[in-house]
């Protein structure tokens, strides 16, 4: 029974004691200049969906907090987004697709743009030291994840990594399409190779 | 243990040749082979001599200084006595070289790093250049400029011409030749970094092509190339204006006759080299071939690798105030520096 009471006592202590605290710090406010806050928001399960939708599509670069950043630093850009990472690492956003539902889709496709000489690398390897000095959260160290695995993949002799597509939603995953590097063209590569040819037959 | 070491490798290097005669005749060699890159060679000879005065009754190494490729591709070449045993370099192997490598049958390959170097732009004492950014050394220097749809050969006389915030000076150079590794560096962080972002570079697919465009120099006198350790001298007897491609370890040497300029927003210190804040920074790296060290048969090609890389990464020489630091390398943080003399004592080999 004291025992109980005991417990009881401690429980109630507990939970008043930070109230007390609070009330202490409001009998102190006009001197402690706390600083003004707001009230946190209540939001609908919909527009926590919306919310987590958009911060993910920020975390890769593609939401409007992002794409401001970008757009206020012209081609120089160099902010810590997946989209700036994958840039140096030769790849380049080819299409989004995005889609809105009861289970919402997010899938993002990259194509290779440009091929990496030894002080790229090195330069991405060092881009992906600071940014993960700098970001470490779960999301910024998958993006780093994504980014090695088309450098690890790229150092398979003789094949290349031609296109990654990363679906971020209603499933995470990310697809790695590696080809051989002298792959035979494709229907449309060969056409603008016999169109060239035929301007210098008719140059010379 | 420790004071009857030297004595212990000495007594083994003097019996090497009756060992090899033990062996049939077999060539064993009595002194290390060490190759070095250009930009690396204060710190190899430093390592060379300090061993030698360590060990007094061994053969002293024999030092060959080249490039970081050329010594790296030395290294590569194969397993034996008339390859080296140990390599000093600026720049790391790469997984490509590292294949060459096991093509020729290196494939025990022990890898520590000594050290932070640091590639600087450099001026007299005296003259003004508040900051340059890779960008605008890469248009001070390239051969040519992109514009609009076609590259132009670059025809800028003075720096202001770059931005305003630059001197009215003219554009001049006194920067290392091709043989250095402080050129490759300057190539690859900084030409390559200038002309990174250039949005006519970056539409091009092939690397070699790329590469191209960003580090052919122009060829109108405005660029003087030689031999690294000439850099320094020649910067002091250009005119005003004229910037100097040269190492960390260089600058120190100077005395305070040359100043660094701070190069995107960061001035060259140890403590920015350390943090990894200024951005031309590289790791100097000793290689050594595991292969050349007698195995558990006594069959080996010489003495002393383990000992020559257990030195180079002890306190005595990587750390705070060590021997490493007189010759302008920054220490590792002393984690690392741990793990290096962990790698050298257990001899653990490079994967990569």
């Amino acid at each position: 029974m004291t025992h109980r009471f005991i417990l009881a006592a401690l429980l109630v202590f507990a939970v008043m004691a930070p109230l007390g605290s609070l009330a202490r710090a409001q009998n102190a406010a006009p001197s402690a200049q706390v600083p003004l806050q707001d009230l946190p928001v209540i939001e609908t399960r919909t527009e926590q969906l919306l919310r987590w939708f958009s911060d993910l599509k920020d975390s890769v670069g593609l939401g409007r907090r992002a794409l401001s950043i970008a757009r206020s630093h012209g081609d120089n850009a160099r902010t810590d987004d997946f989209n700036w990472l994958m840039g140096i690492a030769g790849f380049k956003m080819k299409n989004i697709e995005s889609t809105l539902g009861l289970l919402p889709g997010l899938t993002l496709e990259f194509g290779q743009a440009r091929e990496l000489s030894e002080a790229d690398r090195e330069y991405l390897e060092r881009a992906l030291r600071r940014h993960a000095r700098r970001q470490p959260g779960p999301i910024s160290a998958l993006q780093r994840i994504i980014i090695s695995g088309i450098l690890e993949a790229n150092e398979i002799q003789g094949f290349n990594v031609e296109k990654l597509t990363v679906t971020l939603l209603p499933l995470p995953y990310v697809k790695f399409t590696i080809a051989p590097s002298d792959a035979p063209l494709g229907p449309e590569a060969s056409r603008v190779l016999q169109a060239i040819e035929r301007l210098n037959q008719r140059l010379r | 243990m420790i004071a009857f070491r030297p004595v212990f490798l000495a007594t083994a290097l003097l019996l090497v040749p009756l060992v090899a005669k033990a062996q049939g005749g077999s060539a064993l060699r009595d002194r290390l082979h060490v190759v070095s890159s250009g930009s690396s060679h204060a710190v190899s000879e430093a390592l060379v001599e300090a061993f030698t005065h360590r060990y007094s009754n061994v053969v002293p190494p024999r030092l060959e200084i080249t490039g970081s490729a050329a010594a790296l591709e030395q290294f590569c070449a194969g397993v034996g006595v008339d390859t080296p045993d140990l390599a000093i370099t600026s720049r790391r192997i790469t997984r490509t070289m590292a294949d060459t490598c096991a093509a020729n049958g290196v494939t025990d390959i022990v890898e520590v790093e000594l050290g932070l170097g640091a590639l600087v732009i450099a001026m007299r004492s005296g003259e003004g250049m508040p900051n340059l950014t890779d960008r605008q050394i890469y248009s001070a220097l390239a051969a040519e400029y992109a514009a609009e749809n076609e590259f132009r050969p670059n025809t800028l006389s003075t720096w202001s011409q770059i931005s305003m915030s630059l001197p009215a000076l003219p554009i001049r150079a006194v920067i290392p030749d091709r043989r250095s590794g402080t050129r490759a560096l300057f190539n690859d962080f900084i030409l390559q970094g200038g002309c990174r972002y250039v949005k006519a570079v970056r539409l091009i697919f092939s690397a070699a092509f790329r590469v191209a465009k960003c580090i052919t120099l122009r060829d109108d006198g405005r660029i003087r190339q030689l031999a690294s350790e000439a850099v320094p001298g020649a910067l002091m007897e250009s005119p005003a204006g004229t910037i100097g491609v040269i190492s960390y370890a260089q600058l120190l040497e100077s005395g305070g006759n040359l100043v660094p300029v701070a190069l995107n927003g960061v001035l060259p210190t140890a403590a920015s080299i350390a943090n990894d804040d200024y951005d031309v920074v590289r790791t100097i790296y000793l290689y050594a071939k595991r292969q050349h060290s007698r195995n558990a048969q006594g069959v080996g090609v010489v003495r002393g690798i383990r000992d020559f890389t257990a030195d180079a990464v002890s306190e005595a020489a990587g750390g705070p105030g060590g021997l490493l630091t007189q010759h302008g390398l920054v220490p590792l943080a002393p984690v690392a520096r741990a793990q290096q003399r962990e790698i050298a004592a257990r001899q653990t080999l490079l994967n990569r």
